[in-house]
């Protein structure tokens, strides 16, 4: 075992102490609730680790700033975020959410996996190197925020202030999850989102079905509108949406068609008989990966109440999100998607939009790619399944469009983890596996990076 | 003082106690969907037909929603008439666009505002102050057997009149039931309506999955509001066509006579698209064109969709369940349990399914002979008691079970419209009101049909 591996190993319960005070601190951004004092309990963990740390005020919640800086070497940025999902329903968890318990070799409490317990890992990995050699084999900066839960509102204006102070060479951190199968994974994107709301108004007020043969319908108009936007095959039907759509290099369809899955399992767990047809082919991840899709997240109008009520409803709604692989633009699609229901006759659609992220995918060739592999493999003891991106979508633009650094992302929790329901958790092993293959990526980074 | 003289100045004497008479009815509620307030309406108006001496009874069947039934008057009388209207109201939702609380009646500007003022439990209250009225004014003389039918499930379509009528059907048996419901004509002359269009409601839910998953799983797992809207683009496309196979087979084209009765309705279209707020409606054509449509042409519209999430803070997911609730309304010709089977089949054999259907109700559509002597009189009371020539309608826009009274007991049936106008009754709708006006001459209106009912006959 090397040196900083035996450090965890020694100062395992009081690291696992400091996770418990971090947990106990609550820090739900969405209602202002502990944000501000997580921040500082954050950056009070950082500083006694030897990081030079420093609080940023935002519009809404403080980014956490640090940077340990060793001349002439890589720079490696880490980002993560600190604050939590509500926890509610407070009554479906076993324990406590803001009080961390151990379970059957989990770490039980809200944030736990998302994201404090993944976040930590690197502070940690970041003392056993000092501690074990004295100084870091590279300079490491930390950039964590506080509004991830909410959409991340100010990272964006923040990366944009301040590229100097946040220069790396490449970004990396730890979220989502590790494959069913406990095999590693080596996230290389996230797709990007167009979330908008679609509202047709016809009328000032709901009548009497009866004037059904007059005055046009909005809930008729929507689904009219909605049934244009996908074919049968579950095309887009928008002109020119796939028309940016980076088709997926040789080397990145090779490593989505090793993904493994048990398509029964997974149906069982999705509880659907069975899977959409599948565009080009049938692999789920291969279509999970590559394929952008259109959704309808919500739909309402009128009355649908027990028993019948026959209106005519005056509004009808629809929440629609757009998930974009490279490189499609959000704001473009927006404007493609406007003209097209537009030219179908449906020019009484008001939009509204939640969310414009852009899609982000670091090349699969990059260089870092084999070091981070290597880095991860030495410690889980088998190599990483490569997702040149997943379905999920998040900030990772910020880094690959804004900043123009690489990003990679190593997840460590669980798929089990309940990330944003009751009983979230955070796998024990997976938190100090966590903490080791930060230490391993930084000696792979110091010693390899050219 | 002749009879028409002599109510109005009974009722005008007791207008405040008939008003806040009313008002205390309307407190009640009597939501059917909910059956919120239900039981309360029901002792109501079992002790307001008891004050009148007409011996009410409330007739139950499991799971539904009470009749209320009374009779009195003249129990000699060769000719007994039955006056049917409901108690229960429509659910109030959108409670926040109402200006005041839906079952807190308010008077403003001469109208009273409360959910059921027009629809119906003024129409109904008015007949029982008529038969007042008419007590008052006759005494002994009051001429007929009046009966009264109040049923507690209209706006839910009326699920059980049809067992309440073949179990009573002895009781409720007269020479002619007249239905009270809706209101005057938008320029203030009388209404009445010869008959209804058929009605059968649909609900179809969509089931995909057994959770509601994160929309990064889009490419491959079905969706159910996707799944929905194909259906219903399958079931009626942009320009208003309805697809379900056969389902314009049975309508018959207007005849002649009917089409000249339309002359003699009044109807606005820009007045129209003023009241309702709209640009362009769906008819392409003048006036006439859209009186042929609103009463010949049948319809399946959408009253209410609902799937997924639609709270303010976004949240992407994949719905695992979404539900639409139609209605489909039936013209000359179109038997109600036929298109049921048409609209069934045409869900369950879609190639976007499966889907669950229930569908339910099937009115079909009724039309009384306008030289029928009772529409007659009740044209001719109208005329004389308001001084105004009557809308005559051949058939209402809208669906009731119309068809039902004729079936079970044997006699013709017509409605009169005795609440505020249609277009600014906001039945159904947010601030639901009656004018106290309409209110008091529908009583007067009434008691003349009451009292002039022997002339007919039985």
């Amino acid at each position: 075992m090397s040196k900083p591996d035996q450090f965890v190993e020694i100062h395992r319960n009081r690291i696992l102490e400091e996770l418990f005070s971090l947990l106990r601190q609550p820090s739900i951004s969405t209602r202002d609730e502990g944000v501000k004092e997580c921040a500082e309990l954050l950056a009070r963990s950082m500083t006694e680790v030897g990081i030079t740390t420093r609080i940023f005020e935002t519009e809404r919640h403080p980014i956490v700033y640090g940077e340990m800086l060793r001349e002439g070497k890589p720079t490696l940025l880490i980002y993560g975020h600190y604050d939590v999902q509500p926890p509610e329903p407070l009554e479906e968890w076993s324990s406590p959410p803001f009080e961390p318990v151990i379970r059957g070799g989990k770490i039980y409490g809200r944030g736990s996996s998302d994201n404090k317990a993944q976040l930590f890992t690197y502070v940690k990995a970041v003392e056993a190197l000092v501690q074990s050699f004295g100084s870091l084999p590279l300079s490491v900066k930390f950039l964590f925020e506080g509004e991830e839960e909410i959409g991340s509102p100010s990272l964006k204006p923040f990366a944009m202030n301040n590229r100097e102070l946040l220069r790396s060479d490449l970004v990396v951190y730890s979220d989502s999850h590790i494959h069913e199968s406990g095999r590693p994974l080596l996230i290389l994107g996230l797709k990007g989102m167009l979330y908008v709301e679609l509202r047709i108004r016809t009328s000032p007020r709901d009548q009497h079905s009866m004037r059904a043969t007059s005055i046009p319908n909005p809930a008729w108009r929507l689904v009219w509108a909605l049934s244009a936007l996908k074919d049968r095959t579950n095309r887009v039907r928008i002109p020119h949406f796939y028309d940016k759509v980076l088709p997926p290099t040789p080397l990145e369809r090779e490593a989505v068609s090793q993904i493994p899955y048990d398509e029964e399992a997974l149906r069982h767990h999705f509880g659907v008989k069975e899977f959409l047809p599948g565009r080009e082919t049938r692999h789920y991840y291969m279509n999970l990966v590559f394929e952008p899709t259109c959704n309808i997240a919500g739909i309402v109008s009128g009355y649908i109440g027990s028993g019948s009520k026959t209106v005519l409803p005056s509004v009808a709604s629809a929440k629609v999100d757009f998930r974009l692989v490279p490189k499609q633009d959000p704001q473009e699609i927006f404007g493609q998607l406007q003209n097209y229901l537009n030219e179908e006759g449906f020019e009484d659609i008001e939009y509204g939009t939640h969310s414009m992220i852009e899609p982000s995918r670091t090349p699969i060739d990059h260089p870092a790619v084999p070091l981070l592999r290597e880095a991860v493999s030495r410690v889980y003891g088998q190599s990483p399944l490569i997702f040149p991106n997943i379905g999920g979508s998040g900030p990772n633009y910020i880094f690959t469009e804004i900043l123009k650094t690489p990003c990679f992302v190593v997840p460590h929790a669980t798929h089990d983890q309940n990330n944003h329901a009751p009983n979230e958790s955070m796998d024990l092993e997976g938190f100090f596996k966590g903490i080791r293959t930060g230490i391993s990526i930084m000696l792979q980074l110091g010693e390899g990076w050219r | 003082m002749d009879l028409i003289a002599s109510l109005r100045s009974y009722v005008n004497e007791q207008k405040e106690r008939l008003v806040d008479e009313l008002i205390v009815f309307l407190r009640k509620g009597a939501v059917s969907t909910t059956r919120e307030g239900i039981e309360e309406s029901v002792a109501f108006l079992r002790d307001h037909l008891a004050r009148l001496n007409f011996q009410p009874r409330i007739l139950r069947i499991e799971e539904a929603n009470p009749v209320v039934f009374g009779e009195g008057g003249n129990p000699s009388s060769s000719v007994a008439l039955c006056i049917y209207g409901h108690y229960d109201v429509q659910a109030p939702d959108p409670l926040s666009e109402w200006r005041s609380d839906p079952f807190e009646p308010v008077i403003r500007n001469g109208l009273i505002y409360a959910r059921g003022a027009t629809d119906d439990k003024g129409n109904l209250f008015a007949n029982i102050k008529a038969a007042e009225a008419l007590l008052h004014v006759l005494g002994e003389r009051f001429p007929v057997r009046l009966k009264f039918m109040f049923e507690g499930e209209e706006e839910i379509g009326s699920p059980n009149l049809r067992s309440y009528l073949e179990r009573h059907g002895e009781l409720f048996k007269s020479d002619v039931t007249i239905v009270c419901d809706r209101g005057i004509h938008e320029s203030g002359r009388p209404q009445i309506f010869l008959g209804n269009k058929g009605l059968v409601s649909v609900r179809v839910t969509s089931k995909r999955g057994i959770r509601d998953v994160h929309s990064g799983h889009a490419p491959l797992i079905p969706s159910s509001a996707w799944d929905l809207v194909h259906l219903l683009h399958s079931l009626k496309d942009e320009r208003g066509l309805i697809r379900i196979p056969g389902y314009y087979d049975s309508v018959a084209p207007p005849s002649q006579e009917e089409l000249a009765l339309l002359d003699s309705i009044p109807f606005d279209l820009q007045e129209f698209k003023r009241k309702y707020g709209i640009e362009k409606t769906l008819v392409d054509g003048d006036e006439k064109e859209h009186l042929k449509a609103l009463l010949f042409s049948p319809t399946c519209n959408i009253s209410g969709i609902q799937g997924g999430w639609m709270g303010k803070k976004p949240k992407t997911i994949i719905p695992s369940i979404t539900s639409v609730q139609l209605d489909f309304r039936l013209v000359k010709k179109q038997k109600g349990k036929e298109i049921k089977e048409k609209i069934a089949r045409a869900i369950e054999t879609s190639p976007f399914g499966p889907f669950e259907v229930d569908v339910r109700g099937e009115f079909e559509e009724y039309r009384l002979d306008p030289q029928n002597p009772w529409a007659r009189l009740a044209i001719d009371t109208a005329r004389e008691v308001t001084g105004k020539e009557p809308v005559v309608w051949p058939l209402l826009d809208g669906s009731g079970p119309l068809c039902l009274f004729p079936k079970y007991l044997g006699s013709p049936t017509f409605i009169i419209g005795l609440g505020a106008p249609f277009e600014t009754a906001n039945t159904h709708a947010p601030n639901e009101n009656i004018g106290i006006d309409h209110y008091l001459t529908g009583i007067v209106q009434m008691a003349t049909l009451m009292a002039r009912a022997a002339r007919i006959g039985g």
